[in-house]
């Protein structure tokens, strides 16, 4: 492209890091929310009742079993959650097998119980932060094969970034501990590059990983052409690699047919100083039935690991997965579980998020740096881009604020509740967009980031008068996802603040230089 | 610059990109049958390490592309390649990709 390779990586890097840069900010903030979708949850189901007293893991067996057996007779899958640190909430779920004769579909149903009486409590319909995660590989509007194709190329174009990115820095580890204060583009390139170096292993990990995650899809015909072509052959590949080694052994339980509560005794024999988090009952409807015991503190890097009890020719056997039978199906899980990081403790879990909000940084700054170096041209479509990268760049945060809205603005009787939850954050994104195409250049993005402040510090308030969550309640009531979720909500708020008001000195040196 | 070097330029441009996408995925992709057939042992742990290759070449294939003198030698950089693992697919395991 260039004379020189550092020049053509140069222009590699900003071309190819400008092609999809809104898509990746999305995928970015989206996919970091995904590390927290469990306390997202929380927040969304205000009606959940927190555990927040020592239990006795037998009588909500009990209990459990009692909604079931009415709400679930004829389901295939029974699964009782007990509370843990992230879920410290007592859930049941079962998988519906589909019914002709009503014409319902195959469904997993959850309910969650009061710890004190034992029975349901309905919680009110949302997407949750399930929902919101998947946004970052599904694109939610477009068909499911686009969505992982489309954002596989944009991922694509991030490694490409990257690789270029650190060619063609020659000082990386310099570079990293430099910031020139109020040089206009060079105090961007130095906060670009800030946010580039710090996290780059993980940017490189999730970049590297999602788009192994997606091989299957982006890079089928390398399956038809080694494996078989057609769906069939490829579902074939996928159950083959996915196949475990496992470990089984009989064991002396004294009984002659298995249930929940003996297994639970015996787990609880074998592994003292472990939680339960899991008990399941699969094949309900089959001569053998499994019972399954997960246990909180075994979720490692490496696998999730179950115990299974079976009743085989009238003794009991206990089988325990061992991981992937194949050694690249064990690379690809752990560069899965790096990506999903649902391993990750609370602190790890926090340095995922900031690592994946750097990441979105990073990709911000760079466009605001596309945007400065042509900034002098003052054409229009130079402007639009810097009217666009507000909208997408502060947008994105308001529309997701928005979600969170929306659930607490919407009727709870409403149909497509849910749906329309989703709905809300593009319709909110959206108005943004239009909002910045209207606006005055020179205050768009202040009023933008002031707008971000107002909606995240008022979402607090917004909990106290639609339920009874303040945050004085969730404090005495031990109820720290609620309460934490609120206080980060202000933490948002606060940092958007903080951006609005630097943005107004800033402007005022530009305007002095 | 005038108007015709403007245009040569975009020309170029389009070439590259063309061929550092479509020609990065059949580079990749046949790279990854040929890693897939031909890696001794296991055939899903052979596939799946094929798989895992393909971002990689992918990636050093547009780096090559975008950093070579002329276009029509990042053509032909891409180009011979692909067909050299074309053929010793084609060749060596009667596979028509």
């Amino acid at each position: 492209m260039k004379p020189r390779f550092r020049q053509s990586m140069g222009w590699l890097h900003t071309w190819a890091g400008f092609a999809f840069a809104w898509l990746l900010f999305f995928i970015f903030v989206t996919g970091s929310a995904g590390y927290f979708e469990n306390e997202i949850d929380r927040w969304m189901m205000p009606e959940i009742a927190v555990v927040n007293k020592p239990i006795d893991d037998f009588s909500v067996l009990t209990s459990a079993e009692q909604q079931l057996d009415t709400l679930a007779a004829d389901a295939t899958q029974w699964y009782i959650s007990y509370p843990t640190g992230r879920d410290p909430y007592i859930g049941i779920s079962w998988l519906q097998p589909a019914n002709a004769e009503l014409g319902t579909a195959r469904q997993w149903h959850k309910k969650f119980l009061s710890p004190d009486t034992g029975n349901t409590i309905t919680a009110r319909k949302t997407s949750g932060g399930e929902t919101l995660y998947r946004l970052h590989y599904n694109l939610h509007y477009v068909p499911v094969l686009i969505g992982y194709l489309v954002t596989s190329l944009a991922t694509l174009f991030m490694l490409i970034g990257l690789v270029t990115g650190v060619i063609i820095h020659k000082k990386i580890f310099i570079e990293f501990f430099t910031f020139r204060k109020g040089k206009g583009l060079r105090s961007w390139l130095d906060i670009h590059n800030v946010f580039s170096v710090l996290p780059l292993p993980f940017h490189l990990m999730i970049t590297y990983s999602g788009l192994i995650l997606l091989m299957g899809v982006s890079f089928f015909p390398v399956i038809d052409n080694t494996y078989g072509v057609s769906k069939k052959m490829h579902r074939q590949f996928y159950d083959e690699s996915q196949v475990e080694d496992k470990q089984q052994q009989i064991i002396d339980l004294n009984t002659t047919e298995l249930s929940l509560k003996a297994i639970l005794t015996d787990a609880k024999a074998r592994y003292e100083n472990q939680n339960v988090s899991y008990l399941g009952l699969i094949d309900r409807n089959t001569e053998q039935p499994g019972f399954e015991v997960w246990f909180e503190g075994d979720e490692g890097l490496e696998f999730a690991t179950l115990m299974t009890y079976r009743m085989v020719n009238g003794q009991v056997q206990l089988e325990k997965s061992l991981g992937k039978a194949h050694s690249a199906a064990k690379v690809y899980d752990i560069l899965e579980h790096l990506h999903e990081g649902l391993f990750a403790d609370i602190y790890l879990r926090w340095l995922y998020f900031i690592s994946g909000l750097l990441g979105a940084a990073m990709i911000a700054s760079g466009m605001i740096i596309w945007v400065k170096k042509r900034q002098k041209q003052q054409t229009i479509f130079i402007n639009l881009i810097d009217r666009l990268n507000a909208a997408v760049i502060v947008g994105l945060p308001i529309a997701i604020a928005g979600y969170f809205w929306s659930n607490r603005l919407l009727p709870l009787a409403m149909v497509n509740r849910a749906a329309w939850e989703v709905h809300s954050l593009f319709i909110v994104f959206a108005a943004c967009i239009c909002f910045c195409a209207v606006s005055s250049t020179d205050k768009v993005w202040k009023s933008m980031l002031w707008i971000a402040a107002i909606a995240y510090a008022l979402l607090p308030l917004g909990n106290i008068l639609t339920t009874e969550h303040s945050l004085l309640a969730s404090a005495q009531n031990s109820d720290w996802l609620m309460l934490g979720f609120d206080l980060i909500m202000l933490l948002f708020a606060a940092c958007f603040a903080l951006a609005a008001a630097l943005i107004k000195n800033k402007d005022n040196k530009t305007v002095q230089a | 610059m005038n108007f015709t070097t403007k245009h040569l330029i975009t020309f170029n441009v389009t070439c590259r990109v063309l061929i550092a996408l479509v020609g990065g995925y059949l580079l990749s992709a046949l790279s990854a049958v040929l890693i897939a057939t031909h890696l001794p042992g296991d055939k899903i742990n052979s596939i799946i390490t094929g798989l895992m290759c393909t971002f990689i070449i992918y990636t050093l294939t547009v780096i090559f592309v975008f950093a070579a003198k002329t276009t029509l030698r990042a053509g032909i950089g891409v180009l011979v390649p692909c067909l050299l693992v074309y053929c010793f697919n084609h060749y060596f395991n009667g596979i028509s990709v």
